[in-house]
């Protein structure tokens, strides 16, 4: 079994209603298994946020993976690695004018 | 001491020098290339703000529960313990409720102010930046190249045409080193100012475009259809291997895909069939009418090219004012000075050589169809090929990038910077269009970089917008939201609807007027920020690393006067209010601390032992915090690959936006789906210009536009507490009107004479009037920065002149709703009065 721990940070919490999350996989499961499971498991607001298409999370959502950016790793039929550790947060808008 | 001005954007290195425990004075740090060594006049003033007799030095909290303008907010002070357990108590609770209902407001953000927010539930915004600023800058840079801006490549350019900006005269990213590359290569560069007035950068230009507000995508537009249409100027080769001119495009604007693999379709010349992208094609088309799957398609490039030729300058003079030939020699010198085709070899490598860019800013924000405006300028800067390469148009604050399955350039979050967000919010691929989840209706803007304008909209009617995450607490620094914001009536309607505020204030400005608790804030010179914003990298410059350091202690009660920053206020906060471990893993997440340098939950860390361990995970072992101390800058070269990443290979740009119809379609059903009434019209795939609401004025007697422009003596509102640079501004006319002579003479007015103005919405001010000539003779001009009226802080002494914010109408008609933009140019008449009451 992989256990992933998953943090929510900024407003994605308020949304999950949770800071973090703890969730066990079967053996060679891969990120979209992950994902479908965030998205089962939070709700259907949450899961319209996260909408995954072929290979893409919706860019409103950041996801790091061991501190791997999705968007860097692209296949989400990839293995999660043993004790994968998720961060989940949105979009920062940038800072300036 | 070395340490940074964090007065503009701009925050160069400077040397503050202490005499008898006051600072006496303060240079540049001439070992500082960012700002080149030097400091400006704003900057080496910084000091005398230290002696504020406004000052807040403890914690206040408000007795009387009526807010607004003026009204006396009975403080009373109160100790540090008392402010800070009554704060955490209301975070506590609202983070019971919902995390989002803090709404974190900062425009100098601190190095601990994103993870703190992160840690909470919430983000932190700058809100008013957003309302008229970067809002046709940002998504343009993040789309073409992976950056948040850019500026000209000024050592080596000839040409820069600047748009509705003021580049290296007013406070920006790289005023400093613009200014002094462009005064030290005078002789080889020609600076085009196009601006309704011309302010200080039109001033030093070496030729001013008077030019009709609101009407600059028009302007770009027609050099794009001269340089293609008539001149033949662009650089095909770039465009057909790294952009998506050769995309063939249907009759519905969509790429035309292979039905096999879905990839969009190119025209190979050579052999007169359509191929995928990533095949090899021998001539991909960029012109021509093709047959591909039974229907007539066009290269992408053709349909820019058919659709420019809408804006012959004969037709774009009528709509900006400029002469059909003024238009064409700009478009000849611009054509001529991009030199396509040129090479120049730099470090021994033989790179494409661009020297022409064009530059904007706020005059391209601020209006109506902000991100149309915004297309234009980068459409213009893309078909000479001049992005990122030497003497062209250079990206910085970069994002990584990757390319999409269309083949195209997509910017990508990272985490690692410590002080920053993971970001980028890049209009490509767009965000999914959801129900509004945030504070300022995010969600419904899928490429906007920001959207803060409309949560003014959404506090003001939850209901209409469907925004059900209502704000119950505003804790807000440096960032004077009831100025800067919706104008003074609708931001004291606003506030008021915000159950608790928190201000952390140097001295009660507008904003803090509102606040229910008040903590002192820090000046500059008494902060220690080593990583609030990372290494500066504008232009072609080294990679700069610096940040503030504290010359001097706060002036307040012992042991609060050890306090280094504001940050260590929000720890204290978010540890009474029972998150400061979430606050650590947040910092371990987005700094991305190696687990020599992580923060263990359960443990307490000083701020300082937090900085150190951020520094030496940024910079080294050796380099933590006392290498900062003692030291503190670091600057490394850069190479050719890192300057110049344009002259490298790598995914295609945008010069079609296909990604908007979908995009558009996606916030038309949602608003649909949800009854919020919504226009999704400004969602095309190529610039185009639509007249604002100004051009259509509501009676004849509104016969000028009114605009506001920057001054260099003052940056934003920071400056306000400057008596010098205030007295500055009222010699040189801050608080007048500009007016043009031809226009003055027509209504029989003189120097000095007051007036009324009147929007065409109603809304009026009084002013004194400044004949001139160096203004458009349909515009009439303020300062932007002016009309301050917060009774408890140093402008109060000064004559306020015309708050323009407060002219301003935040309604449907006149807000982008693509990229939350403010249209801030007016139509107004101006009338004689006999005296100034």
């Amino acid at each position: 079994m992989i256990e992933a721990r998953i943090h929510f940070f900024g407003p994605i919490r308020g949304l999950v209603k949770k800071k973090e999350q703890l969730v066990v996989l079967e053996e060679g499961a891969t990120v979209r298994r992950l994902l479908d499971e965030l998205g089962r498991a939070n709700g259907a607001e949450f899961r319209r946020y996260l909408v995954i298409e072929g290979a893409t999370v919706n860019p409103a959502l950041v996801v790091f993976l061991n501190g791997e950016s999705l968007d860097e790793i692209l296949n989400l039929d990839a293995p999660l690695p043993p004790g994968a550790s998720v961060d989940v947060m949105l979009a920062s808008p940038i800072l300036g004018g | 001491m070395r340490t940074m001005c964090r007065l503009c954007l701009n925050r160069c290195g400077i040397l503050a020098t202490v005499r008898g425990g006051m600072v006496v004075r303060i240079d540049g740090d001439p070992a500082n290339p960012h700002n080149q060594g030097k400091a400006c006049a704003k900057g080496r003033a910084g000091f005398y703000t230290l002696f504020s007799p406004y000052r807040v030095t403890g914690p206040l909290r408000r007795t009387n529960p009526e807010k607004g303008p003026g009204v006396d907010p009975g403080w009373e002070p109160i100790s540090w313990n008392q402010a800070l357990n009554l704060v955490a108590g209301k975070l506590k609770d609202i983070g019971e409720d919902d995390s989002r209902k803090l709404w974190r407001v900062t425009f100098d953000r601190s190095p601990l102010d994103y993870t703190w927010c992160a840690a909470f539930g919430t983000s932190p915004q700058p809100f008013s930046a957003g309302f008229f600023c970067g809002n046709a800058v940002h998504s343009m840079h993040f789309l073409n190249q992976f950056a948040v801006e850019a500026v000209p490549d000024v050592p080596l350019t000839q040409y820069i045409l600047s748009v509705g900006g003021q580049y290296g005269a007013v406070v920006h990213y790289d005023t400093m080193n613009g200014a002094f590359e462009l005064g030290r290569n005078r002789e080889k560069i020609k600076l085009v100012a196009v601006d309704p007035f011309c302010g200080h950068a039109a001033g030093m230009a070496d030729e001013w475009i008077p030019i009709r507000p609101g009407t600059d995508a028009a302007f770009l537009l027609s050099l794009v259809h001269v340089l293609i249409n008539e001149l033949g100027i662009y650089d095909a080769p770039f465009l057909q291997c790294f952009s998506n001119a050769p995309y063939l495009i249907g009759a519905d604007g969509r790429y035309v895909r292979d039905p096999g693999t879905h990839k969009p379709l190119m025209w190979d010349a050579a052999e007169g069939v359509a191929k995928p992208f990533d095949a090899p094609v021998t001539d991909p088309a960029l012109f021509g009418n093709h047959r591909v799957l039974g229907a007539e398609v066009r290269p992408a490039f053709q349909v820019i090219a058919e659709r420019a030729r809408q804006y012959t300058p004969e037709e774009v003079s009528r709509i900006t004012s400029i002469p059909a030939a003024t238009v064409r020699r700009i478009a000849r010198e611009f054509g001529a000075a991009a030199r396509v085709g040129a090479t120049i070899t730099i470090d021994g490598e033989q790179l494409p050589y661009r020297p022409a860019s064009v530059t904007w800013y706020r005059g391209l924000s601020s209006h109506k169809y902000a991100f149309m405006n915004g297309f234009a300028a980068m459409l213009l800067q893309t078909i000479i090929g001049g992005l990122d390469v030497p003497g062209g148009l250079m990206g910085y604050r970069r994002a990584k990038y990757r390319a999409t399955e269309d083949g195209l350039l997509a910017a990508m979050p990272h985490p690692g910077r410590v002080g920053s967000g993971p970001g980028p919010t890049n209009p490509y691929p767009a965000r999914v269009v959801t129900p509004p989840q945030s504070i300022d209706l995010f969600e419904l803007f899928p490429v906007a970089c920001y959207s803060r304008a409309f949560a003014v909209k959404a506090i003001l009617e939850p209901e209409k917008y469907h925004a059900h995450v209502r704000p119950q607490m505003l804790l807000q620094r440096r960032s004077n939201m009831a100025y800067t914001g919706a104008g003074r009536e609708m931001m004291t309607e606003l506030l008021c609807k915000i159950p608790f505020i928190v201000s952390f204030a140097f001295e009660i400005d507008e904003t803090a007027e509102f606040a229910d608790v008040v903590f002192p804030d820090l000046h500059y010179l008494e902060q220690l920020e080593p990583v609030g914003e990372g290494e500066y990298t504008t232009g072609s410059q080294p990679a700069t690393f610096y940040g503030s350091k504290p010359v001097l202690k706060p002036p307040f009660d012992s042991p609060w006067d050890q306090l280094v920053s504001h940050d260590e206020i929000l720890l204290e906060l978010a540890d009474r209010a029972g998150f400061l471990d979430d606050v650590y893993i947040a910092c371990n997440a987005l700094w991305r601390l190696p687990s020599d340098y992580a923060l263990q939950p359960g443990k307490r860390y000083s701020y300082q032992e937090l900085m150190d361990r951020a520094l030496k995970a940024t910079h080294g072992a050796d380099k933590g915090l006392e290498w900062y101390v003692k030291d503190g800058l670091a600057v490394k070269e850069r190479s050719v690959r890192e300057r110049y990443p344009g002259a490298y290979p790598k995914p295609r740009i945008h010069v079609y936006h296909e990604y908007m119809i979908d995009a558009g379609r996606q916030v038309e059903a949602v608003t649909r789906e949800l009854g919020i009434p919504w226009d999704s019209s400004g969602y095309v795939p190529l610039a185009e210009w639509r007249p604002c609401p100004a051009h259509t004025p509501k009676a004849p007697d509104f016969d000028l536009y009114m605009i506001t422009a920057k001054a260099p003596y003052h940056a934003l509102t920071a400056t306000g507490t400057n008596p010098l640079l205030n007295e500055v501004g009222s010699r040189l006319g801050y608080n007048e009107i500009a007016l043009h002579r031809d226009a003055g003479k027509r209504k029989g007015l003189k120097d000095g004479d007051w007036v009324e103005v009147e929007t065409d919405s109603g809304k009026k001010a009084r002013g004194r009037v400044k004949l001139t000539s160096a203004i458009h003779p349909e515009v009439t001009a303020v300062w932007s920065s002016a009309g301050r009226w917060a009774r408890g802080a140093t402008q109060n002494k000064e004559p306020p002149g015309i708050h323009f914010n407060s002219l301003l109408t935040l309604d449907d008609e006149h807000m982008d709703f693509v990229s939350a933009a403010v249209d801030s140019c007016l139509r107004v008449k101006i009338s004689k009065l006999e005296s100034s009451h």
